[in-house]
């Protein structure tokens, strides 16, 4: 199983930024991992004015495509879609979203495996369903600090942190796979069940016109 | 009774559809849908590049499979194997147990060429096979599907992957420039020969490796400018890189390889850097291969100092200029300063590529057989050599005008750039005895909890500072600087440094400091002094080093 690391997501701001004087800069990515083992990513960051000025020169507001390229390249392991960007530009935010298959996978006995790809992570738990990494990188005199929240589905149990044999992140969790069949029919069944009663009821209640 | 029709009618729809759901739940089907997104082509020479994941990012597979369960049940024990004719057999890739219903999975082809490869010399469309087996409620199931992709030529290297209409930069158009180092080939047999010979007959006898010193570094890479000198070597005039956005075919350009460049006696500009390389690489030292439009030449690295020579000086009778290698060196090191203001400048098409770094990235070049014929064609290169011999190669250049890797001349240089201190210099005797420029800020004991920090200097810019250290109960300074990193750390600064050697009764240091505040480089002198070492560390911010080389080293000067 292939490793990517989220360093290179930092690599085009740092490519952008560097020379701007060695700022530190701060990036926060947010996993959504849904029933199926998908997610939702999203990646965002305030910046200051001199980072700002090169993001919109370079991807915000001269080609945003070109991130979504350079983006799907680096996260090749996953199948990407579903691109959204948005920018505050007097706070000097943006946020890019998407969507990725195949973070986690089923291992079976209910088990799924998510392999996250953060090298050297430092995990804090945050609820019952939430981790943190926190990574920190030196790249070419900029100090990069990436902080990854992973929300797991609601119903995940059992979520247990650690590290492959290559020091990059990995969970595991419990939770029951979806089923197949579709709920309608099971709601259309019920609702069918529930107006037979009811009009079973109606009938029998009904009250019966005398002839006069 | 018969008022209860609707309500009966009603009851047995709802069964119907609670029978269909728990129908569907338990005993659906599962339904494969695979898509599969292959690469365009592959290029023999970067086979080792391909078949492992973690070189460049993993940018470079076969194909990729997006596995979708489109059913309504579980797909299992799925196996999924690729195969290219001719290349490779039939191989398994990971085996995906379970594929729920509604489930992803993304698996990516990363083909293990075998080394023969190498001998393809032309291009031809080739076909990749997929199978994937797996299990459904009702059985085994199998999907197979081919795609076609290009197998390019051992010698052709695609400067980008990416179609002509997607790229609107020059980083675009040299997104594969890494690869270049999988032409760079110091364990061919032929280029070990060829090396040998240099070292024997041209430079009779180098240490440049094991001395780490600039001076035999330098020798060495005239060593190889004089060894193709001397064979007549010519250069070939065409353009030696892309220097312009254009259609495919100025995006991948034919690359002879080392051995063929020294057998055939010519070579492009990017080969004569490749054959440079080789070489360089082959002695244990650190070569480099700037670009810069239209044209490459070749560097080495020693001591964090960057030289460079202009490989294509030999020219060629016809083309009426052939330079010494004194000349070519001198050229060289012209273009580098170029080069480096240019980066400096931060324009995107002056790059370089660091083959002891790329090597150890993954990006690693291919195996070549030694071949009796060619070990002849050296042979008789080397007798070549000898008929010009009767000229010693005792190059008279000096390595004063290197570059640092910070971007500025190095420490001995007389071309600073640096903003200078101007004459009005103040002095310092403390622990150790310099100078510094007038109207800085010292502070004495400016941290009374850290007391091996005796007095700081800062400029008024805040570009550049001067730390004076007394490290008591430290036998040397390499205890001192452990002492030093130690202090540090604790402070949430994490420092990396170098011995350089001695200097002038001082042992010197360089190194780098990180911290949330930024990076900050420095040079540093100590010595045992008084039952402890004593000494001076001058530095700037990582961004400005390179603008204050000049104060620095003026500071560095008068350290006593």
């Amino acid at each position: 199983m292939k490793k990517y690391s989220l360093f290179m997501i930092c690599f085009f701001w740092i490519v952008i930024t560097y020379g701007q004087g060695g700022e530190q800069m701060k990036q926060n990515m947010l996993f959504r991992i849904d029933s199926l083992g998908n997610a939702v990513i999203e990646v965002s960051s305030k910046m200051t004015a001199t980072q700002w000025q090169q993001w919109e020169n370079t991807y915000g507001g001269k080609n945003i495509s070109l991130f979504k390229r350079d983006i799907s390249r680096t996260l090749n392991q996953f199948s990407l879609y579903d691109f959204d960007y948005q920018a505050d530009e007097m706070e000097r935010m943006f946020r890019v979203t998407f969507k990725a298959k195949g973070v986690a996978r089923y291992m079976g006995n209910n088990e799924w495996l998510a392999e996250m790809g953060m090298k050297d992570p430092d995990f804090s738990k945050l609820d019952d369903n939430s981790f943190l990494i926190t990574t920190t990188y030196n790249e070419g005199g900029v100090l990069v600090q990436q902080n990854n929240t992973i929300h797991f589905p609601k119903k995940a149990s059992n979520i247990k942190e650690d590290t492959d044999e290559l020091g990059y992140a990995t969970f595991t969790y419990d939770l029951k796979p979806v089923s197949g069949g579709t709920p309608l029919f099971l709601i259309i069944g019920l609702a069918f069940i529930v107006l037979a009663l009811l009009s079973a009821l109606f009938f029998k209640f009904k009250p019966v016109k005398v002839q006069q | 009774m018969k008022k209860y029709w609707l309500p009966l009618v009603f009851f047995i729809i709802g069964i119907v559809f609670l029978l269909l759901h728990f129908l569907m739940s338990a005993g659906g089907t599962g339904d494969l849908d695979v898509d599969i997104q292959p690469t365009s082509y592959v290029m023999p020479a970067a086979y080792k590049v391909y078949s492992n994941e973690e070189a460049m990012d993993g940018r470079f597979f076969l194909c990729k499979l997006l596995l979708t369960n489109e059913g309504g049940g579980e797909l299992r024990n799925l196996k999924v194997s690729y195969q290219i004719p001719g290349y490779v057999e039939w191989t398994d890739l990971d085996k995906i147990k379970y594929l729920v219903a509604g489930q992803s999975a993304v698996l990516t082809v990363y083909p293990h060429f075998s080394p023969s490869i190498v001998d393809k010399t032309s291009t031809s469309k080739e076909r990749g096979n997929i199978r994937i087996q797996y299990d459904t409620r009702q059985g085994s199931d199998e999907f197979e599907k081919s795609f076609a992709f290009e197998m390019r030529g051992r010698n052709d290297l695609v400067y980008s992957s990416m179609p002509v209409q997607e790229i609107v930069s020059y980083p675009d158009m040299f997104e594969n420039l890494a690869l270049v180092s999988c032409f760079i080939t110091p364990e061919d047999p032929i280029i070990k020969y060829y090396t040998q010979n240099i070292q024997q007959k041209i430079l009779k006898g180098e240490a440049a490796a094991v001395m780490n010193s600039d001076e035999e570094a330098v020798r060495f890479l005239l060593g190889v400018y004089e060894a193709t000198l001397r064979a007549g070597m010519v250069y070939s005039g065409t353009s030696g890189v892309p220097h312009d956005l254009g259609d495919v075919n100025s995006i991948i350009q034919h690359v002879r390889l080392p051995r063929e460049v020294v057998t055939g006696n010519t070579g492009l500009c990017i080969e004569l850097s490749t054959l440079y390389a080789s070489v360089l690489s082959c002695a244990g030292l650190h070569p480099l291969i700037f670009f810069i439009p239209g044209h490459a030449y070749p560097g080495i690295q020693v001591n964090n100092n960057f030289y460079a020579i202009e490989a294509t000086g030999i020219g060629g009778e016809g083309l009426g200029n052939v330079a010494s290698a004194e000349k070519a060196f001198e050229l060289g090191m012209k273009e580098l300063k170029e080069f480096i203001q240019k980066v400096q400048e931060g324009d995107p098409r002056y790059m370089y590529v660091d083959i002891q770094q790329l090597f150890a990235a993954g990006v690693n070049p291919m195996e070549l057989r030694d071949d009796t014929y060619l070990r002849q064609k050296i042979d008789q290169i080397v007798g070549s050599w000898d008929g010009k011999g009767t000229r010693q190669f005792n190059p008279n250049v000096g390595t004063q005008r290197a570059y640092n890797t910070g971007g500025g001349q190095n420490q001995g240089g007389n071309e600073n750039a640096g903003g200078g201190g101007g004459s009005n210099m103040m002095s310092y005797a403390g622990p150790v005895r310099f100078s510094y420029p007038g109207g800085w800020m010292r502070y004495d004991n400016p941290s009374p909890g850290f007391p091996a920090l005796v007095s700081q200097i800062e400029a008024t810019d805040g570009t550049t500072s001067i730390s004076v250290y007394r490290i008591q109960g430290t036998a040397n300074p390499d205890e001192a600087m452990y002492y030093l990193v130690q202090s540090y750390m604790s402070a949430g600064v994490d420092i990396q440094y170098q011995n350089n050697g001695p200097s002038g009764g001082f042992s010197r240091y360089s190194g780098q400091s990180s911290s949330y505040n930024g990076v900050f480089n420095w040079v540093g002198y100590f010595k045992p002094s008084g039952g402890g070492v004593v000494g001076v560390t001058v530095g700037a911010p990582y961004s400005y080093y390179s603008q204050v080389q000049g104060t620095i080293n003026q500071i560095v000067s008068t350290i006593r």
